[in-house]
């Protein structure tokens, strides 16, 4: 499931991001990469993802969102 | 006295301005917006028997050179060299901060970590020891409260120290993976780079953000490639410098849990609840352009009477300073200065207080957290027309003036996009045109439907942007793409000093314009439309309005109206508009000073519409609409042009943009003007 398709609030964690190396080393270095946890905080229709992350929150252009590949933490 | 080069790097919104405010005693503005530091900011303060110099760098994620302000900070700390770098981290999100610690750490400059906000750290039931931190990262810790007293003494102190006493620098303890290829990239390099500068490089290409690039042979490329691949094959990443990301992520995690511990888990805080109304799902949009329309309102209730004072004072100003000659005196130096400096100059300044309102506007907006929701809430509909949220705000600046608004387009990371945001600003209605079209719809339009036409003219503006954006970024900016990645701060109250401190960094600019280019426009134009004089003794018994008609029409500015008038003709216009135009490249606003001059009326609130009667009287409709449409859409003024140069730092754009304006102001009035004509 991608980050763009996430509904509700329950924990998840990054799988892969699908991006260019300047994209990937962006968001790796605002702490955004595979293996972090977040929650979600809102998925307007059409509009940026909001999720938080270790207490700061992130606004990702849907764009971007549509190439994270999330998923459920594995415990 | 020995002077000590001091940095401060950070992230954004860590608390970075407060400490620089702190440490240099002066009262800097504090952003609540990711990227308000653009360009590095230096203050100077003695301490002890030091001077300390102390520069405070954009705030910054990483050292990936992928923004301007990555790159400003990269190139300072690499090319001129300080003493140390304060590395200010928010106690409370180590985990995001300490990234950027460790690649300041591998750039080989001794380092100081500033512990900030360990108030709210604490509050928030997160516990963490300077001491251990300072063991671990093997780098000198100063925990505290930026805005707190002490705080100056305490880093000073330190600062001191490190400077004299010279410790080893740390090394950042890289797996043996990594250490491998980072000395296989070093000795592929060449034997011309120092130590530290090969091992810098090195990790650069690791992490796959080396800027080195184009200084390398293709042989040492090609050769450093081919590593880089193995790197991917090796660790099993697609993207090599996962392996770089990794390995930092696991040094924090490591560094973390021997330093903090969590006490209690917080709650929801206050933050999210505003957002779940100001971010909502459909009334985001609806709370932004009321905020919006009632910021327009505000300015425009607030400075009408402003405005109006302004103009007073000049005028009265300008009859004191005329009366220092005889009566009736024809000195040079008195028309000079009060038709030319004092009028002209006063002529622009009474716009001021609209642009310091729309700035004060904007920096409670910033200061309050709300912008980069902006950007959010945008972001939807400026993707439409290929740009990003970010380039939102720059835009709607230009609405007050255009020369803020192009240096606001530092804000958005992607060269592409910033260009492309940079060359549409002008077509975003500015404040200076206004009194243009309220000449104009006050002589065509009834009252009622007045407010009515402005909205589609700065509609129109807006809508030629769009396109424009559009069009460039499906051609000449296309680029790669760049979605949106902002963080959002919490939400929190706009200090009144902080607003009025900003604000007036902002205006200045405009004040500084108005003491520069446009105090040297209007001595140009006022020369232009004084000269050649015409005997006024040839025309005695005529009335003095009748005169300086004649004056005006025999002077350069109106011999030029005559001979560009042909090219306006075309949609009605004469050689009065024609030199009026000539007139607004300087300012816009200045097209109706010049209207004025040219059809005999005297400048003032009580004969305005002496000018709208004869503007109605010499043109029609379809003209009137051309001449807005011209004005709206034609060159920037000069202090754009100039703002343009410094902030592409190119001779090219600034030109394409004056070029292609001009031709699409000319084609649109005409296609305007015929198109009307079937219906007038």
């Amino acid at each position: 499931m991608f980050l763009s398709d996430l509904k509700s609030g329950e924990r998840q964690v990054i799988k892969s991001i699908n991006a260019g190396i300047r994209l990937f080393n962006r968001l790796a270095s605002m702490g955004i990469c595979e293996g972090t946890e977040f929650n979600l905080i809102k998925n307007n229709v059409g509009g940026p993802v909001i999720i938080e992350i270790n207490g700061s929150k992130f606004a990702i252009g849907r764009s971007m969102a549509e190439k994270i590949l999330i998923g459920k933490i594995d415990l | 006295m020995k002077s000590i080069k001091i940095a401060i790097v950070g992230n954004p919104n860590v608390g970075k301005s407060t400490l620089f405010n702190v440490l240099t005693d002066s009262d800097q503005h504090v952003g609540n917006y990711p990227g308000v530091t653009v360009e590095r900011k230096e203050g100077c303060v003695d301490y002890a028997d030091y001077r300390m110099n102390i520069v405070d760098l954009p705030g910054i994620y990483s050292m990936n050179a992928f923004s301007p302000e990555e790159i400003v900070s990269r190139r300072f700390i690499a090319e001129e060299s300080p003493d140390i770098i304060v590395n200010i981290v928010d106690a409370s999100n180590l985990e995001k901060n300490l990234y950027l610690t460790l690649q300041i750490l591998e750039m080989r400059v001794p380092v100081i970590i500033f512990l900030n906000m360990i108030d709210s750290a604490n509050r928030s039931g997160l516990d963490v020891s300077a001491i251990l931190l300072e063991r671990e990262v093997e780098t000198p810790v100063v925990e505290g409260v930026a805005r707190n007293k002490g705080v100056k003494e305490l880093l000073f102190e330190k600062c001191v120290e490190v400077f004299e006493n010279k410790p080893d620098l740390t090394t950042v303890p890289y797996s043996e993976t990594v250490r491998k290829y980072i000395s296989k990239i070093k000795g592929i390099l060449s034997k011309n780079h120092s130590e530290f500068a090969k091992d810098w490089i090195a990790i650069r290409f690791v992490e796959g953000s080396a800027s080195e690039r184009e200084s390398l042979d293709s042989c040492t490329l090609d050769k450093i490639d081919s590593l880089i691949s193995e790197i991917s094959a090796v660790s099993g990443h697609k993207i090599h410098s996962m392996i770089m990301v990794q390995e930092r992520y696991s040094l924090i995690k490591n560094i973390i849990r021997k330093t903090c511990s969590r006490s209690s888990v917080t709650t929801e805080n206050l933050s999210s609840k505003i957002d779940k109304v100001l971010l909502h799902d459909r009334f985001s949009l609806p709370i932004f352009l009321m905020t919006l329309f009632l910021i327009f309102q505000l300015v425009f209730t607030v400075g009408k009477p402003m405005e109006w004072l302004l103009t007073k004072i000049f005028e009265k100003f300008g009859i004191f300073t005329g009366s220092m000659w005889a009566d009736g005196s024809d000195s040079f130096l008195k028309d000079l200065i009060v038709n030319g400096i004092i009028g002209g100059v006063g002529g622009i300044l009474i716009f001021a207080p609209y642009i310091f309102l729309i700035f004060m506007a904007i920096s409670v907006l910033e200061d309050s957290g709300y912008m980069s929701r902006v950007a959010v809430i945008m972001d939807k509909w400026m993707g439409k027309i290929g740009l990003s949220g970010k380039s939102f705000m720059p835009m709607v600046l230009g609405f007050g003036c255009t020369v803020p608004a192009i240096m606001g387009a530092r804000i958005v990371e992607n060269k592409y996009e910033r260009l492309a945001t940079i060359m549409v600003i002008p077509f975003m209605s500015c404040g200076a045109r206004l009194p243009v079209y309220l000449l104009i719809i006050s002589a065509f339009i009834p009252f009622k439907f007045q407010a009515l036409a402005l909205l589609m003219i700065y509609s129109t503006g807006v809508l030629f942007a769009a396109v424009s954006a559009k069009i460039m970024r499906l051609t000449i900016f296309k680029g790669e793409e760049n979605p949106l990645i902002i963080e959002l701060p919490s939400y929190s109250r706009p200090s009144f000093r902080t607003i009025l401190k900003l604000t007036w960094e902002r205006g200045r600019h405009f004040l500084e314009k108005a003491g520069t280019i446009i105090l040297f426009a209007s001595m140009i134009l006022w020369f232009l439309n004084t000269y050649p004089k015409i005997n006024t003794d040839d025309y005695n018994g005529l009335p003095n309005n009748k005169i300086a008609q004649m004056q005006a029409e025999n002077s350069f500015a109106g011999r030029t109206g005559h001979f560009v008038e042909p090219i306006f003709k075309i949609f009605g216009a004469d050689w009065k508009i024609a030199s009026s135009f000539i007139a607004s490249l300087a300012a816009k606003e200045l097209f109706v000073s010049q209207m004025s001059i040219l059809n005999a009326v005297s400048h003032n609130d009580d004969d305005s519409e002496v000018l709208q009667r004869k503007f109605k009287e010499d043109y029609s409709l379809p003209t009137a609409v051309a001449v807005i449409l011209f004005i709206l859409l034609s060159a920037p003024c000069v202090a754009t042009f100039a703002a343009v140069r410094f902030e592409t730092n190119s001779w090219f754009w600034p030109s394409v943009q004056y070029i292609g304006m001009i031709t699409i102001a000319y084609v649109s009035a005409v296609t305007g003007f015929f198109f009307l004509k079937m219906f007038f």
